[in-house]
């Protein structure tokens, strides 16, 4: 295997020493380094601090945009009338089944002539089988 | 020495010296190259633990602030160097062997010197930063073939020039 001589000029370059560090420099090295170490830190607590009140401010606009919700004792925010508290929400409900029977024996009851007990028959046929077994008495079986 | 290693001391006693030459071959004085090497080194410190190869890393955070102080105070540094050619020694007398008289150290200065830029900055990385030539090529962004042939021009040109001046 062959190995490069070194060259006798690169030899006697490298006995030539540069200027040593002074102590002075090596001191002002360090103490630098160590200004920029507290200078970092400073930033750091800063930039921290910055954020947290960024947060704080953006959760306290998030707050009073939303504003407080119906349930709440104010009147700011609710759009429709307000509900009594704890009262639960009432639906609109179709008229029992009993009621709806009633209603078509009386309606059968009062017609008069055939067209208008046909009209009666008509409009619940979808939902029962009526028998008029008499005058007063009407039958309602489940429709179709 | 690890490369990694924080020991500020340790890295102040292998590179230090090398870095003021690297340093002085920009700026007008031995007080300028501690005040770039200074500034230089801070930086460095700070950042040393994101770059894979830190000794590349830190000659370059080197140079850069050389070429930066060079810019700022070119005209200064023009005036400097002709006013005090020779005065300020880049090497250390002190330790000078016996085979280099301080007339000879002076020479090699001169030629040094006269070397253009490009080549006198890869042999001084070389000879006294120790860097091979993939880390010069790290430090000037150049490939390593490159870093070599500018090594050897330089040696070439050195080499002629101290001949030529032992002739006279």
């Amino acid at each position: 295997m062959l190995t490069e001589e070194p060259d006798p000029l690169e030899t006697r370059l490298r006995r030539l020493r540069p200027q040593p560090m002074s102590a002075d420099l090596r001191g002002r090295i360090a103490e630098g380094i160590s200004k920029s170490a507290r200078a970092r830190a400073r930033f750091l607590r800063g930039s921290l601090a910055a954020l947290a009140l960024v947060l704080l401010i953006s959760a306290t606009v998030i707050v009073s945009v939303s504003g407080p919700g119906p349930e709440s004792e104010g009147t700011k925010g609710v759009v429709g009338p307000a509900l009594p508290a704890g009262e639960p929400a009432r639906v609109q409900e179709r008229p029992a089944e009993p009621a709806l029977r009633l209603l078509a024996a009386r309606q059968l009851a009062e017609a008069r002539t055939l067209e208008e007990v046909d009209a009666v028959l008509d409009q619940y046929a979808p939902r029962w089988l009526v028998f008029i077994q008499t005058d007063q008495e009407v039958l309602f079986a489940p429709g179709f | 020495m690890q490369d990694g290693s924080d020991d500020l001391a340790a890295w102040l006693d292998r590179h230090g010296p090398a870095l003021l030459l690297f340093a002085r071959q920009w700026v007008g004085s031995h007080a300028d190259a501690e005040d770039v090497v200074q500034e230089a080194f801070v930086g460095f410190w700070r950042s040393r633990a994101r770059v894979r190869d830190a000794v590349p890393y830190l000659y370059r955070c080197v140079r850069r602030a050389a070429l930066v102080w060079l810019r700022t105070h070119q005209r200064r540094t023009r005036r400097e160097q002709i006013a005090g050619r020779g005065a300020a020694a880049w090497f250390d007398p002190g330790v000078c062997s016996p085979l280099e008289s301080e007339e000879q150290m002076r020479r090699v200065q001169g030629a040094l010197e006269r070397l253009p830029a490009a080549q006198r900055e890869v042999l001084m990385l070389h000879v006294w930063g120790e860097l091979t030539f993939a880390q010069i090529a790290a430090v000037l962004k150049v490939s390593p073939n490159t870093a070599a042939s500018r090594y050897r021009y330089a040696l070439a040109s050195l080499r002629r020039q101290l001949a030529e001046g032992a002739g006279c």
